[in-house]
């Protein structure tokens, strides 16, 4: 089995605070992962790494074969957009877009040749989960488990080999925290993406093919 | 989804931000363009004076005050203009022509009436004043006996014609005809005009003159001075300096100085124009959040500083011509810029300080306020330019090329 992320010796420091020391670990592709611990772990700190949004005081990060590191911004932009889909916890929508729009905000400077390819993609997974109804309407419109359902649509819009979750219902309640998971795993399943989810909740991380516990800068894998 | 769609989206959504940045540089280009039509109208009225006489600068010298205002005397306090000082003026670097003239008052107890001597040259001379002539014949100075020119208002208010004559310090002078002299900044206007050489013989004859001064048949009280306007300023400070305190010297740039306090917001155009550029890349750092989205779906730099510039040139374009719109509006709306001036006593031709004179000092300078369109089109291209070039700076200020700060939750 292929890996879709791989890790080797990543560190990162703010100022004199060591934020996550000396990790290495692999994440197979195709395959759901959790990266659980508690507030203030580095979870987040990880998953920036991990999307190129943040760069590493040292170490590195693979993404589907590919070196993060020594890439140009405009490179990191390119993976972003070709290889990697990232759903934020706090939706970060576009508020002056309807849904249809921001989902289809990644692919605003491609051919307009493909731009209808595109928009049926849109359409189609609005509808998957289960916001078909709601295409033209703004995020201020919506609820905030109708938010997070548009931005995991925005985050598959290219097929992304990986998507990265950055607790992804942390604010939801419970019920519609669970219809969003459930929306996460089936379709990125369905589109053969490898999903890592950063949680505290346990049991979110407990459907996970993959467990990894980050507890004062270092990872241990927990899966059974 | 293009990008278009997006920039539409975020100007009808931002709509109190867009309305703000566009009022805003319509603001700017507007006050630009209309306070540049008013600037420039209000140069054109006052270079009326001194266009009047065909000179740039007028040159006198503060004097004494006779000890007896009786017959003819220099208006109070006009001095002799030394000839020497006049030849050095002459050859001042850019000044290119010089007329002078000998400005007198005729004082009786029942009568007053104002008497310039010019010369036979020039535009400020005799062919400038045969040019205002409205009945009889011009004013020649080889004719003899020596003939006079009468003002209009003077010969119709004192039931004067050409054919009639007129008495100065005894000596009576036929009127070869009447000249409209020009009502609007008119500060060479005299009841009666004379060639030079007469008015310079009268004044050297006259009592309470060589009681001041050693007048002579070839001196003069008055300079018309053409000048290259390149040198405007320095020809105009080289007499201050050469005459001393007792200069008294009448130019655009002098004039101007009366004027000052319109150009007030002229010169706050500055802390307008800073305060726009400050509104715009604020608004565009109100946006941190955004921008980093944007990066973190995939969008470059370049991309979405592309984007930021469309908005914003979008935006400026069009408050541009909104500006350009209103300053046309108001310029038709104004029409004339009238600028109300008290003409001080050395450039006013009636002895305004005798009681029994009713003659009023102010006059109204006019001249027609026009588009500027040299001025128009550039205002629109810098202000657009300038938008442009804020959303650029800013943009790349903001776009960062880790925006994680911006996407972390609290």
């Amino acid at each position: 089995m292929s890996n879709a992320v791989q890790v080797t010796n990543l560190s990162k420091q703010f100022n004199t605070v060591s934020v996550l020391r000396d990790l290495s670990f692999t994440i197979p592709a195709g395959k759901m992962s959790a990266i659980v611990g508690r507030s203030g772990s580095g979870k987040s700190t990880l998953l920036s790494l991990l999307s190129g949004l943040d760069s590493p005081s040292s170490g590195s990060v693979s993404i589907d074969g590919v070196e993060l590191a020594g890439l140009s911004e405009s490179e990191l932009a390119k993976i972003r957009r070709d290889r990697i889909g990232i759903v934020f916890q706090g939706f970060h929508l576009i508020p002056s877009l309807d849904a249809l729009a921001n989902v289809l905000l990644p692919v605003a400077f491609e051919e307009k040749t493909k731009q209808a390819g595109h928009i049926d993609l849109a359409k189609r997974l609005l509808e998957e989960v289960e916001l078909g109804h709601r295409l033209n309407h703004r995020p201020a419109q919506l609820s905030g488990g109708e938010q997070q359902r548009v931005a995991i649509a925005r985050s598959l819009i290219h097929r992304p080999r990986v998507l990265l979750a950055d607790e992804p219902t942390g604010n939801l309640d419970e019920s519609t925290g669970k219809t969003v998971l459930s929306l996460l795993r089936k379709i990125s399943q369905e589109y053969g993406t490898t999903l890592v989810v950063v949680t505290h909740d346990t049991e979110i991380a407990q459907q996970a093919e993959q467990r990894l516990h980050l507890s004062n800068g270092e990872i241990s894998d927990e899966t059974n | 989804m293009s990008r278009l769609h997006y920039l539409k989206q975020e100007l009808y959504y931002r709509f109190g931000r867009s309305t703000v940045t566009l009022v805003s540089v319509s603001l700017v280009v507007f006050m630009a363009v209309t306070l540049t039509a008013i600037s420039n109208a209000s140069s054109d009225a006052l270079r009326l004076p001194l266009e009047n006489v065909g000179a740039d600068i007028v040159v006198q010298l503060s004097g004494d005050i006779p000890k007896k205002l009786e017959g003819l005397v220099f208006p109070h306090p006009t001095a002799q203009l030394p000839a020497d000082a006049v030849e050095r003026i002459r050859n001042l670097p850019g000044v290119i022509r010089t007329t002078g003239a000998v400005f007198l008052w005729d004082l009786s107890p029942n009568k007053f009436q104002s008497l310039l001597g010019v010369d036979s040259k020039g535009t400020s001379g005799i062919p400038g004043l045969n040019s205002q002539l409205i009945s009889g014949k011009p004013l020649d100075p080889k004719v003899l006996p020596v003939e006079a020119l009468v003002d209009g208002d003077f010969a119709s208010k004192n039931k004067l014609k050409a054919g009639y004559q007129i008495e100065l310090q005894g000596k009576s002078y036929r009127i070869s005809g009447t000249v409209d002299t020009p009502k609007s900044g008119n500060i060479m206007r005299a009841d009666i005009y004379l060639p030079l050489a007469e008015a310079q013989l009268l004044a050297s004859n006259a009592p309470w003159i060589i009681d001041l001064y050693p007048f002579t048949k070839t001196d003069v009280n008055l300079l018309f001075l053409e000048v290259d306007q390149r040198h405007l300023g320095t020809v105009t400070s080289s007499v201050e300096k050469m005459l001393g305190e007792k200069a008294i010297v009448s130019s655009e740039i002098s004039i101007q100085e009366e004027l000052e306090d319109l150009m007030f917001l002229s010169d706050q155009m500055s802390v307008i124009f800073t305060a726009v550029v400050a509104l715009l890349a604020s608004a565009i750092s109100e946006r941190s959040r955004d921008l980093a989205v944007l990066q973190a779906v995939g969008w470059t730099r370049p991309q979405i500083i592309s984007q930021l510039s469309l908005e914003t040139a979008i935006l400026s374009g069009v408050g541009g011509l909104l500006g350009l719109l209103f300053s046309w509006l108001g310029i038709a709306l104004i029409g004339d810029v009238e600028l109300a001036m008290e003409l001080s006593w050395e450039i006013s031709p009636s002895p305004h300080f005798l009681p029994e004179t009713d003659f009023d000092r102010t006059r109204m300078l006019v001249a027609p306020i026009q588009m500027p369109m040299l001025t128009s089109a550039l205002a629109w291209f810098l202000a657009v330019l300038t938008a442009v070039s804020t959303a650029v700076l800013a943009g790349f200020k903001m776009v960062r090329p880790y925006p994680w700060r911006w996407l972390a939750e609290e």
